[in-house]
């Protein structure tokens, strides 16, 4: 159905549908809010949904698009929202920051945050990433939890009691700018050379080898990648919470993303959305069921996988986030630059 | 002056000398096969001329570089390129992006370029696909270039190895068993094409074979490998009349063996 739209659709509705979808989605969601038909609490579940869909699809891009098992995502989680938290706190003192220069400090923030995970990422990666096999899942295992039992022993930073006082930046504008940019930038990666460089290490390594791809450098620079967004992720979080501590980004969190992924469907942007979303507000509807609820949502994940074991997405993409081939071939919709696309 | 030079090459795992002294001298545009028994250690070769193995002993120049020690992607990115025995697609990517996968190291997309996907790396990845499209065209699978790999028949799945290996661009392709498993309409088709490539591309082909009535009428040369060493080599007619291939390998006369 979607597909046969898309085919038929005007090329402007379809370069500019999903944007202004956006938009549409961005305004409704501000007037429900004013209306208080969504209250802050409703809010917040919102905001950290969307935090969850970049913890998700980043780390798909190693998982589900690349063929690695990182199993400590939270790890970089932490050092971005440390790193962010430390930015716009201790090193701009949050209260005396003029109000015009808010933004600018939460962006350096976020930046800083990311670069740290990114940093990081290189640093356990490139060591284990050079070796065939699945040392990755152990050595970011031990990442996740070392990195937690350090926080803990930093006393300027709040130690194990955390940190709190971070100014409430990440608004809903924020998180849904975040989340669309990088979801259309996650897409052009993955329908480029070195999507297709990914995913032929994630489908045949020795192929993909022999073809010429340094699949060393591939796999690490995939990682790199996600651990950068899981930082900047784990930033905008900091700033939705206000609160961070050690103990929130421990293996359980890890997990939960791990859930996300494969209940979503690895291999699929569409999937980490839907994963990351439905069960970040799952658990808050069955809030009702009190005790019962994690039963209930046990339950439900267990039936998910044995009826759809290639998540509840599996493999597909709506077409905001796929490109098809035949895209390559159209006229560009503005013929104000003569060059590229439109000669000949 | 010759492509390819090979000199003593030896692989030892434990106890067993695969190889044994491997010797190969072959000229641009040349056609050699490989041939012998099972387990006589001829994929060996290859993976060795592919950087997956490091030999014992021996060394391996292209074009006067030494290329012992080097990983197999810069094997491949000097010239060297293969198709496996056992398939080995990227079962999950469509047919064409199979292809397109092989031309990683050619792409002129940074990371940048391809995150906000220019106008210039349209421009790229549409002349890729022309490219592709083209190559795709002769081996009949242009209609199933949006097909998923594991999705086609193993003719298709052959042929699609062949592709994505020419790619690459290379100046040496190494088959190894590339109809195995065929009927005989699809092995002389095969042979057909194999003869149709070397000639369009300019290649070097190193061929390992077990049907000897596909192998003996393409080959410019025959290298007979037993128990990892060299029994025999010279043209077709030669290896098949000498005696010691006869009684390794052939068992008294390929031709009932293998029709
Ligand atoms: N990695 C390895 N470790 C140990 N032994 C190996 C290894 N690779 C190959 N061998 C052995 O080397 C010998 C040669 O194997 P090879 O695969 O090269 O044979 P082949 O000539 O290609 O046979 P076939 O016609 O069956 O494909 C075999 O005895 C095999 O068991
Ligand atoms: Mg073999």
């Amino acid at each position: 159905m979607k597909t046969t739209n898309a085919k038929t659709m005007h090329p402007l509705l379809r370069k500019f549908g999903p944007l202004l979808g956006c938009i549409v989605f961005y305004v409704v969601i501000m007037l429900l809010r004013k209306a208080d038909i969504i209250n802050g609490y409703y809010m917040q579940v919102m905001l950290f949904a969307g935090v969850n869909v970049l913890m998700t699809a980043s780390l798909n891009l190693v998982n589900g698009f690349t063929g690695q098992f990182c199993i400590g995502h939270a790890g970089f989680m932490s050092l971005g929202a440390y790193g962010a938290a430390v930015i716009t706190t201790m090193v701009f003192k949050s209260n005396s920051i003029p109000e015009a220069a808010q933004i600018p400090v939460f962006l350096l923030g976020l930046l800083c945050g990311g670069i740290v995970a990114a940093i990081v990422g290189a640093l356990i990666g490139i060591p284990s990433l050079k070796l065939k096999g699945d040392y990755l899942a152990i050595v970011t295992l031990a990442f996740g939890e070392i990195v937690r039992a350090l926080l803990r022993l930093i006393q300027p930073i709040g130690g194990a009691r955390g940190m709190i006082g971070i100014p409430n930046y990440a608004n809903f504008f924020w998180i849904m700018l975040f989340v669309v940019l990088t979801l259309w930038l996650l897409r052009n990666l993955i329908y480029s050379s070195y999507g297709r460089a990914f995913i032929a290490i994630r489908d045949n390594e020795i192929a993909a080898d022999a073809m010429g791809i340094n699949t060393t450098k591939y796999k690490i620079m995939s990682f790199c990648i996600a651990a950068f967004i899981a930082g900047v992720a784990g930033g905008l979080y900091a700033h939705v919470l206000s609160f961070i501590q050690p103990d929130s980004f421990g293996f359980v969190k890890s997990a939960d993303y791990l859930v996300y992924l494969y209940a979503g469907g690895s291999g699929s942007l569409t999937g980490s959305v839907v994963g990351a979303v439905l069960l970040t507000i799952l658990p808050e509807v069955l809030r009702f069921l009190a005790t019962w609820r994690l039963v209930l949502y046990a339950i439900i994940l267990i039936a998910v996988m044995l009826y759809r074991s290639e998540g509840l997405i599996g493999g597909k993409e709506v077409p905001f986030l796929r490109i098809k081939r035949s895209s390559l071939y159209e006229q560009p919709l503005f013929g104000r630059k003569k060059n590229g696309l439109s000669e000949e | 002056m010759r492509i390819l030079e090979v000199k003593n090459l030896s692989i030892q795992f434990g106890g067993l000398r695969a190889v044994d002294d491997f010797n190969l001298s072959l000229g641009k545009d040349e056609l050699v096969a490989i041939i012998g028994p099972n387990g006589a250690g001829k994929t060996t070769i290859f993976n060795m001329l592919t950087g997956i193995y490091r030999p014992t002993s021996g060394s391996i120049e292209l074009e006067g570089e030494s290329l012992v020690g080097l990983k197999p992607y810069q094997f491949a990115q000097r010239g060297i390129s293969r198709t496996f025995q056992n398939i080995r697609l990227f079962s999950n990517a469509s047919v064409i992006d199979n292809v397109k996968m092989a031309a990683t190291m050619h792409s002129k997309d940074n990371l940048v370029s391809s995150l906000l996907r220019t106008r210039t790396m349209v421009k790229h990845e549409r002349e890729l696909d022309e490219k592709v499209m083209s190559l795709l065209e002769p081996l009949n699978l242009a209609d199933k270039a949006d097909l998923l790999a594991k999705n086609l028949p193993y003719g298709d799945q052959r042929r699609l190895e062949l592709a994505r290996a020419l790619m690459t661009d290379p100046k040496i392709l190494l088959l190894d068993e590339p109809v195995a498993g065929m009927i005989t309409t699809e092995i002389e088709e095969m042979a057909e094409l194999v003869v149709r490539i070397r000639k369009d591309f300019e290649l070097s082909i190193i061929l390992i074979e077990h049907h000897m009535n596909f192998v003996m009428p393409i080959a410019d040369r025959v290298k007979v490998i037993d128990f990892g060493k060299t029994i025999s080599e010279g043209t077709p007619d030669v290896v098949q009349k000498d005696p010691k291939v006869i009684e390794a390998y052939l068992g008294g006369g390929y031709q009932n063996a293998n029709a």
